[in-house]
């Protein structure tokens, strides 16, 4: 029986070794096979590259690829002129309200501001963006507790007052198991208090791990919730194709995932995320495509 | 990655020939003992026009008493990886008591009846999506093995624990064990149904029996 139990700490060590993350890194794609693409696309509202944009969106639109994209809005309305702009190619948009603003105690404040500007032209809302991960820990975090106590505010604020707006919780980071902790977290915290019909959950999903374990927390604690991936990609363009080829196929069948948002429909012509970027060189109508918006278009430019 | 895989699958080959080392100087007070390589095979549909195909590779040590303890014959000790080529799931540990009949010389069946715990292959999980003629959503369902056990990381909420019986036919070549045989596993799956039009949920959680073919070799002394 010694032995026994010698050889099952040896497996079960070797089994927790295997274990580690990895992202769906290499992912080859098959040029004969489809692309289950889910037509929804991550856009940073900027100025800087309205033609470029303009000219993308009518191209992924009339190919069929784009019904709905993700953009920022803000409680001053200076988004609103391009943002409009999205919305105007006949697409639906999700729009986040800043991370920055919800650190303020006065979310009800927050809430009537975005939609006096950004409603009835988008009616789901999300609620910060890996609240808990992309602020540098140099400065003041906004903890999952008083995440909660915003969402349930903003909830209970808009619930009567615009009863076809819909919100989307923080997205949880989508690599290692941060992401699939914060959700627990939240749900400790009284996520379930707000009704499915009105609450999405969102989530970032770029590695195996991540999609692993956030689907555990699904499976076990969220099961009467929708769930959108508002971000997924690769930064090698190269392996776009592979990746909506191989990873949006699990994300489907793992997650029940309506939708896949990819990230991103331009991330600066530079690091750190140019290279998931479905356009470069926006800034006028003669962008550069990655092979993946040149598949999706049909031939691109 | 793959390398950490093929280390990890490497330390398990060699962990059996680790421990029999040490094995060898003892004198040996019961029946003989084996270490199993195990193939497993099983396929099924969970969620109506979804199907799962999974192939694992275990090892087993197993243990025969001298004799019968309460109609028992031994026990065994496995460890099993589903879906190879996937490194972060379809890992499984499992132990399990059997007793042995005589078939003829040198063959024997034996019926088995344990637990596995293991974090399940994702192949089990399926959607089924239904939109309208204009692309809209009009309902979702999915399936998934429902989790109801303790992991060691992660979110520690993606394992599961489910019973495990099986039948196996072996028959022993000097001390080389050959063997065939089927486990069937009744696993919990929890199934939810989302209607765009109504907004609304159904879930359902049911035991469905899963059932694998198993077959393998190893050496006993």
């Amino acid at each position: 029986m010694r032995y026994a139990t010698r050889i099952l700490l040896c497996i079960v060590s070797a089994m927790t070794f295997a274990c580690g993350d990895s992202s769906p890194s290499s992912p080859t794609s098959n040029p004969s096979a489809p692309i289950p693409w889910s037509p929804y696309v991550g856009i940073h509202t900027t100025g800087e590259a309205t033609l470029g944009y303009d000219a993308a969106l009518e191209k992924l639109v009339a190919a069929g690829a784009l019904q709905g994209a993700r953009v920022g809005v803000d409680q001053t309305g200076q988004a609103l002129p391009y943002v409009s702009r999205y919305a105007s190619h006949g697409i639906e948009l999700v729009g986040i309200v800043d991370n920055v603003d919800l650190f303020g105690q006065d979310i009800e404040g927050v809430m009537d501001n975005v939609l006096s500007r950004y409603y009835p032209m988008i009616t789901t809302y999300q609620l910060g963006n890996e609240l808990s991960t992309i602020i540098s820990r140099l400065q003041p975090q906004l903890p999952n507790e008083a995440y909660m106590d915003r969402l349930r505010r903003a909830y209970l604020h808009i619930k009567d007052t615009h009863p076809d707006v819909t919100l989307i919780t923080y997205s949880t980071i989508g690599a290692g198991n941060k992401g699939s902790q914060d959700l627990q977290e939240l749900v400790r915290l009284g996520l379930r208090d707000i009704p499915p019909s009105r609450l999405i959950i969102g989530m970032n999903v770029y590695t195996d791990v991540a999609l692993r374990e956030q689907a555990a927390v699904r499976n076990r604690h969220l099961r009467n919730y929708r769930v959108w991936v508002l971000e997924t990609g690769i930064s090698n363009p190269g392996q776009h194709i592979g990746h909506v080829q191989e990873f949006y196929p699990r994300i489907r069948s793992e997650l029940a995932a309506e939708r896949i948002y990819w990230y991103v429909l331009w991330g600066g012509d530079g690091p750190p995320d140019v290279g998931f970027s479905l356009i470069t060189r926006p800034q006028t109508a003669n962008f550069i495509p990655s092979p993946l918006f040149t598949a999706l278009t049909g031939g691109g430019q | 990655m793959r390398t950490k895989l093929a280390l990890a699958l490497l330390a398990i080959t060699l962990a059996p020939a680790f421990a029999w080392s040490h094995d060898e100087k003892k004198d040996k007070p019961h029946g003989p003992n084996s270490f199993l390589v195990v193939f497993s095979h099983s396929r099924g549909s969970i969620l109506e026009g979804t199907d799962f195909r999974i192939s694992g590779f275990g090892l087993e040590y197993e243990d025969r008493w001298a004799g019968r303890l309460l109609g028992l014959s031994g026990y065994s000790l496995g460890a099993r990886k589903d879906d190879l080529y996937v490194d972060n799931s379809g890992y499984s540990l499992n132990a399990k008591f059997f007793t042995s009949i005589g078939l003829a010389k040198r063959t024997s069946l034996s019926l088995g009846a344990g637990a596995e715990w293991s974090i399940p292959s994702r192949s089990y999980s399926a959607s089924r999506y239904d939109y309208d003629s204009k692309g809209n959503l009009e309902s979702w369902e999915r399936t998934f093995p429902k989790p109801n056990a303790w992991a060691p990381h992660g979110s520690h909420a993606n394992s599961t624990l489910n019973p495990m019986f099986e039948v196996r036919v072996t028959r022993s070549v000097g001390r080389f064990p050959l063997f065939v045989g089927a486990q069937a596993r009744p696993m919990f799956f929890g199934t939810d149904t989302y209607t765009a039009r109504t907004n609304s949920f159904t879930r359902t959680d049911e035991r469905k029996w899963v059932f694998s073919v198993v077959a393998g070799f190893g050496v006993s002394h």
